[in-house]
């Protein structure tokens, strides 16, 4: 059976997907104190153009403006930190930064899938041993690192890959 | 209910509307009140000022940025490397077996 258009865009998925984000902005933004304030019409274009030209979005670009705006650095702090920005070693750290967020979240995603089947790559694991104890072949079996894993240890892979988040705290001991 | 800019006739006044944190609020607040500048006032100083430095002030960010991701790196570098030495440890262990069934 073949299917018309792309479910994924269609204007009911579309009309849902912003109903979404619009909920999960309210509920974020509860906690925030709303400002509305009159601007001068330049000043909103330039902001706008800036905005536009860097990229990002308005809901998100505003509030960083105004928090990165009243940021407490003396003019002589600025100073500093834009020789340091010129420097070489400070485009080499650009450069180094790109390049590390991209490896960790391909290091993020690959741990995800594996730590998805961590039990059963352990389960297999003992049961192999097992095995090999069984045929008497206990030399070739190796020691290794995960062999006192317990229920804690995965459960904190879990909530380290797949839940995303730290695990709760044990013993009111804080993590 | 999001930041945005809401533009009216063309030269004329636009609306500002932000969500702001707390702290950044309670700071604008107080810019207000130092330098006795309209809201209005203030917020156009602000927001060019952070125009102005906006580099500077993601440079900072990242440079913050990159230390805590380096450390994530690493320890999922190290998870990494351990889950991979788990699978490949399976596919020895079997291939040992097998080889140790068909000697009977």
């Amino acid at each position: 059976m073949k299917i018309k258009g792309n479910p994924l865009h269609d204007e009911g998925h579309q009309k849902r997907r912003n109903d979404l984000i619009s909920a999960l902005e309210a509920i974020e933004n509860r906690e925030k104190v709303h400002i509305k304030i009159a601007i001068p019409y330049e000043t909103a274009k330039e902001l706008s153009r800036f905005l536009k030209e860097k990229g990002i979005l308005e809901s998100q670009g505003v509030p960083l403006l105004i928090q990165y705006g009243l940021s407490s650095e003396s003019e002589e702090e600025l100073e500093r930190l834009k020789r340091e920005m010129n420097s070489k070693a400070a485009q080499n750290l650009w450069g180094e930064y790109a390049v590390i967020k991209f490896k960790a979240y391909e290091y993020l995603m690959e741990n995800k899938a594996m730590v998805m089947r961590l039990s059963n790559m352990l389960y297999e694991n003992r049961l192999l041993k097992r095995r090999l104890q069984l045929k008497g072949l206990q030399k070739l079996i190796p020691k290794d690192e995960w062999d006192s894993w317990d229920e804690s240890v995965m459960d904190s892979y879990y909530h380290k890959y797949v839940f995303g988040k730290s695990p709760p705290a044990l013993h009111g001991e804080l993590k | 209910m999001f930041s945005r800019l809401v533009f009216g006739k063309k030269g004329k006044p636009a609306v500002l509307e932000a969500f702001l944190d707390k702290s950044t609020y309670e700071r604008f607040r107080d810019y207000v009140m130092k330098n006795r500048l309209s809201e209005s006032d203030a917020v156009v100083k602000i927001l060019e000022r952070g125009m102005a430095n906006y580099w500077l002030f993601e440079f900072k960010q990242m440079k913050a940025s990159h230390m805590h991701i380096k450390k994530l790196f690493e320890e999922f570098k190290k998870d990494n490397e351990l889950l991979k030495a788990m699978q490949v440890e399976n596919e020895q262990l079997k291939n040992i077996l097998e080889k140790a069934d068909l000697k009977g």
